[in-house]
């Protein structure tokens, strides 16, 4: 290997951790969403009720 | 009728994140193609007059040229994006389209960041200065910058609403007009950036023009990706405000 396919690989690494990190942030994003949906649903429920 | 603002955030919202997950796997494949064009398929460019050696002990700094441009050229598409948003806001009065400007506005900021800071580490080696103080294209964009900051020191600094909705789109508006300064400074004003992509031609090499188209496709649906992430985002939590208003109103009134 010469001086650029180890550039190559380190660039790949680093994507690869921003990208995990990415993929970590939208699932919690969505975990956020799911919950915000439930906390609405039961609000309209007991507005619903009274 | 009440919580229908917030429904629709949430809807919104799920939606834009639902479409950014998809595009996550294929934008990892385009920044890995990206990356293996700038590196290990793009040539050193051509240097006419100059001596092999010296293009050689300039070498490899060059190759961040697909990353700057690429950069440069999707923080004009996110800019275009914080006008669209505001001249959407403006005529609809809806307010998702400040959440798509305000997140339009943030990942332009980010790019314009990567610009001004790879942009010293290749001018020190090419024009043995970290920062050419003065030179149209680096000072418009460093403007351009300030602008979209001092965009968000002015949300930060009113209260929800739609004053403060109606200020942020038509500064986001005003702030777009710096873009076409920026792209035609070099092709007006005597600076230190070669005129390399005009609107009829792009004068590079074969190889070098597909590595940098590579890297410009693969930061297009990065800029897409994070607008999309950070407007649900942003969605996801005027539908917590709304719903904590609601609340708030309600046991106002049980009182």
């Amino acid at each position: 290997m010469n001086g650029n396919d180890y550039l190559f690989a380190a660039y790949v690494v680093i994507w690869t951790i921003l990208f995990a990190y990415l993929f970590f942030l939208h699932r919690r994003q969505r975990q956020v969403a799911r919950e915000l949906q439930e906390v609405s649903e039961t609000l309209e429920r007991r507005s619903l009720g009274d | 009728m009440w919580l229908e603002n917030s429904k629709q955030f949430l809807a919104t919202a799920s939606r834009l994140l639902k479409v950014s997950g998809w595009m996550l796997l294929p934008l990892y494949l385009l920044i890995v193609i990206a990356l293996w064009g700038a590196f290990l398929y793009a040539p050193l460019p051509d240097r006419p007059g100059a001596d092999p050696a010296a293009i050689q002990a300039l070498g490899d700094v060059q190759r961040i040229f697909y990353f700057h441009v690429s950069s440069a050229m999707n923080s004009f598409l996110a800019f275009f994006l914080v006008f669209i948003g505001g001249v959407a806001y403006l005529v609809t009065r809806n307010e998702k389209w400040d959440a798509f400007s305000a997140a339009s506005a943030e990942v332009g900021i980010f790019l314009t960041t990567i610009v001004l800071t790879t942009g010293p580490i290749w001018a020190k080696p090419e024009w043995n200065t970290w920062f050419p103080w003065g030179d149209p294209r680096v000072m418009t964009e460093l403007v351009l910058l300030l602008i979209f900051i001092a965009y968000f020191i002015l949300r930060a600094s009113l209260p929800e609403g739609e004053k403060k909705y109606k200020f942020a789109a038509v500064c986001g508006i005003i702030g777009f007009l710096d873009v076409p300064i920026v792209y035609l400074s070099i092709h007006l004003l005597r600076t230190l950036h070669p005129v390399v992509i005009t609107a009829t031609e792009i004068r590079l090499d074969p190889m070098i023009r597909q590595a940098w188209l590579m890297a410009l496709v693969a930061i297009m649906v990065l800029t897409v990706v994070l607008v999309l992430l950070r407007t649900s985002m942003r969605l996801h939590h005027r539908a917590a405000q709304e719903m904590r208003q609601q609340l708030r109103e309600r046991r106002a009134r049980a009182a």
